[in-house]
């Protein structure tokens, strides 16, 4: 097996142990995130700049929901204190 | 098409199919488990390299090229030991030079990318054969992954490391300077080291590119042998290009 079949393997465990544990969708999209940030810094010695370039995308979008979750629990907590 | 088309596809739509399933019933597992089928589809497509080289291949390819670096040396003659030229304004992408004598003299001056056998030079201990960015290819491959250019030794032992790695050329690459450098990479597949010290292989050659490059140094080769830790190379700076000028 090759590196990027272990970094393969480790997210699809990451995702699949995530979905089956967790039952909240918010919760899973963020430890999706975290998971997927986890496999860049780690494996990114072993990638190459097409591949690294190739899951930026998928990081971006998820970032960019994990920012709409905050900002919904932001407003949830400050709508819940009036 | 190729499996893992086959295999992203099946997780899309499945992955798809059972989000909006999960969405349609209220049933938040389903939709965890669609999405996760939908990411891993992605992942498969961006992680999976499609272009494979068998190692056989590339063992076939590497005898062709040491034979035609054993016929060229044997009919050339040629005494001296290879000597990498970092980067300069005559040979932008730096190269290796391959003198005819083993006192040799370097006449930077005189080298240009589109010569190959130095032989118009007063000194003849200033002829011998060019080969401008040998070496370069991998080098660049290097700097990619660095995100900018080779500064120091370290840097090119862990980016060499890295990218020989992740191409499944080397398993490892280890670089230590005291008064010399020795250089010990372990290839991922068998190939012999003879006339290694007159032209390298493409691997070795570009990490002695890539140090001659980060020093901003002419490197000598000294010696390339087969040890128990990979292919062992001794080498040494031997000073700024302008101070052969």
């Amino acid at each position: 097996m090759d590196v990027e079949d272990y970094i393969l393997l480790f997210s699809s465990a990451w995702l699949l142990g995530t979905a089956l544990v967790v039952k909240s969708v918010d919760v899973f999209l963020t430890l999706s995130l975290i998971g997927l940030l986890i496999t860049l810094e780690v494996g990114s010695l072993f990638l190459s700049k097409e591949q690294k370039e190739g899951m930026k995308p998928l990081v971006e979008l998820l970032i960019i929901i994990f920012t709409i979750i905050v900002l919904k629990k932001v407003y949830e907590v400050l709508a819940g204190a009036k | 098409m190729e499996a893992k088309h086959f295999a992203s596809g099946f997780l899309a739509v499945s992955g798809g199919i059972l989000a909006v399933w999960g969405f349609l019933h209220a049933r938040s597992d389903y939709i965890n488990l669609g999405l996760a089928g939908l990411f891993l589809a992605a992942l498969i497509i961006t992680l999976k390299s499609s272009r494979y080289v068998k190692a056989e291949t590339a063992e076939i390819l590497l005898k062709s090229h040491s034979n035609l670096r054993e016929s060229l040396l044997r009919g050339l003659t040629l005494e001296g030991k290879a000597v990498f030229v970092p980067p300069y304004r005559n040979l932008p992408r730096g190269g290796l030079f391959l003198p005819l004598r083993e006192d040799f003299d370097l006449d930077p001056a005189r080298f240009d990318e589109e010569t190959l056998f130095l032989t118009d030079v007063p000194d003849e201990r200033a002829m011998g054969l060019l080969l401008p960015g040998y070496g370069s290819e991998l080098l660049e491959k290097y700097e990619e992954h660095l995100e900018g250019p080779l500064t120091s030794v370290p840097e090119v032992e862990s980016t060499a490391g890295a990218v020989l790695k992740s191409l499944g050329l080397a398993e490892r690459v280890y670089i230590e300077e005291n008064e010399g450098l020795r250089i010990i990479v372990k290839p991922s597949f068998e190939h012999s080291t003879e006339g290694c010290e007159k032209i390298p292989d493409p691997v070795c050659a570009s990490i002695l590119l890539g140090i001659a490059k980060a020093s901003g140094e002419v490197v000598i080769v000294d010696s390339v042998k087969e040890s128990r830790h990979g292919v062992e190379v001794l080498a040494r700076k031997a000073g700024r290009i302008e101070e052969w000028m």
